[in-house]
């Protein structure tokens, strides 16, 4: 049922709008990022930068937007949770936005070095490809307030910290063998380190959506 | 200034269920001569808490508030059916003693309704049907109900004037501390801030919060965040149905029915 005050139903679906916006950003971020390492094109690193600063006033807009709603209307219930975890939910996708950021940017030294090469792209594909499909996933669950969707996402969580080891693992085995590798190896652990993180923070925003809809908060197995 | 009960505070005591009942409903159903207004409600309101009541306009929140001091009495072609038992009596019972009820469970009105006396005569009235006190025991138990309803500084140096010279705010207290001054076991309170400024609505919910140490309140208010920084269990009743009865920390985060719900976030009708 709709709110009594059509103005409200607005200014709840213009909060809802610019976090999906901000999530179709850094979808779109990942994608190039991990283009950015598997290809010598710099220019993709510099878009990665430039867009995460829409990211970063999206986020802004979409604290703003919350409070004057709160300030407002005095929400209660389902509207409620739904502000407040879709300004926790921008705060998470920022934070991505960084993770991305750091992503390229360590694409850029695999593009200035040639030893990096030939390590560098069939050691992360796997992990970036499991990510970019959370986070797909997660902003579809959002978009739509698919609670079951969202729970497949939270339990996919595993399987990229599982892969994050086996790189730890591989990078050892690596850099044992042949100590030129040490570099390389120091700069795919970042990078893992930093797809890690974003599967994390999607995580984060498959927790919201069962928060919105259900009213109980999942976080740390509640 | 800050209130005692926020909602924080509320949840924390939310889950006290061992909180004795002072007010068990059962079965209440309340008659317009033909016109049903209340529908089977059952309910337990508990002691030295704050219970608020909240639902859309004609949904019999007044009206139940109305059956629990027998004020509908008052009026022909109004009838109740079913138990309300209080300290071990049936209220709806016919052979009950009206005044003493209405000692025991005092009410406030949404406008402040106080008598055309003096202030200091607005609270020694009540107290008079009740009980015999000397002069100076009166004078004692008008400063207390004044203190207790926080209004003794505004006023001390001025209780012979006309209760009526007061403001809006100050009569609503007025009506309190008349309503305390009897030593009510329980408390009615019928939008008591309705008519109220902002400043004046902080100071009596402010009053609700203290009171509640030494009664128990029933409050029916049309504001919902009233309910929410004053009580500590919420009823949502719609069309004399009593929906639902659930800690106020609850029912204004996750209430338990769709219906509460709609009505709490303003998707009603």
């Amino acid at each position: 049922m709709e709110h009594t005050s059509k103005q409200f139903e607005l200014e709840l679906e213009d909060l809802r709008s610019s976090l999906l916006a901000m999530g179709g950003i850094v979808e779109a971020q990942m994608e190039r990022a991990m283009r950015a390492i598997a290809t010598n094109d710099s220019e993709l690193v510099e878009a990665v930068s430039r867009e995460d600063k829409k990211v970063n006033s999206l986020q802004m807009d979409i604290d703003r937007k919350g409070m004057e709603i709160i300030a407002k209307r005095q929400p209660a219930a389902v509207d409620l949770r739904q502000i407040l975890c879709t300004m926790q939910a921008a705060g998470d996708i920022e934070r991505i936005g960084d993770e991305i950021k750091k992503i390229a940017e360590r694409a850029k030294q695999f593009q200035a070095n040639e030893r990096f090469q030939s390590l560098r792209l069939n050691e992360v594909k796997h992990i970036g490809v499991l990510v970019q499909d959370m986070l797909k996933e997660t902003l579809n669950a959002f978009a739509r307030l698919d609670v079951i969707a969202a729970g497949e996402v939270i339990g996919r969580d595993k399987a990229v910290d599982e892969e994050f080891e086996r790189i730890m693992r591989l990078i050892v085995t690596y850099t044992l063998e042949d100590p030129r590798t040490i570099g390389a190896g120091i700069e795919i652990a970042f990078l893992a380190k930093a797809a890690e993180r974003v599967a994390d923070h999607t995580k984060n925003l498959s927790e919201y959506v069962i928060h919105i809809v259900q009213g109980k908060d999942p976080r740390h197995g509640g | 200034m800050s209130f005692q009960v926020s909602l924080g505070d509320a949840a924390k005591e939310a889950p006290k269920t061992n909180a004795v009942t002072k007010i068990a409903i059962k079965n209440l159903n309340f008659f317009y001569g033909s016109f049903q207004g209340l529908r089977n409600i059952s309910m337990e309101i508990p002691e030295r808490q704050v219970t608020a009541y909240i639902g859309p306009s004609g949904c019999g929140k007044s009206t139940l508030l109305r059956t629990l001091n027998r004020m509908y009495s008052l009026y022909p072609g109004q009838r109740a059916e079913g138990e309300i038992i209080f300290n071990g009596a049936n209220v709806l019972d016919p052979k009950q003693d009206l005044n003493a009820l209405r000692g025991q469970i005092g009410m406030v009105f949404q406008k402040p309704t106080p008598f055309p006396m003096s202030i200091y005569d607005n609270i020694a009235f009540g107290v008079k049907l009740y009980e015999k006190l000397s002069k100076s025991d009166m004078d004692d138990r008008v400063e207390w109900a004044l203190k207790k309803a926080a209004l003794w500084g505004e006023v001390k140096d001025k209780l012979s004037q006309s209760g009526l010279s007061l403001s809006g705010g100050q009569q609503q207290r007025l009506c309190i501390a008349r309503g305390i001054a009897v030593k009510p076991e329980v408390l009615l309170l019928d939008e008591p801030t309705s008519a109220l400024d902002p400043i004046s609505t902080a100071r009596i919910e402010e009053l609700i919060s203290e009171l509640r140490d030494d009664y128990t309140i029933v409050i029916v208010t049309h504001n919902m965040q009233q309910a929410a920084r004053v009580s500590q269990h919420t009823a949502y009743m719609y069309l004399g149905e009593l929906i639902e009865f659930t800690p106020t920390a609850e029912i204004f985060v996750k209430p338990k029915d769709k219906r509460t719900e709609d009505y709490i976030t303003g998707r009603f009708g």
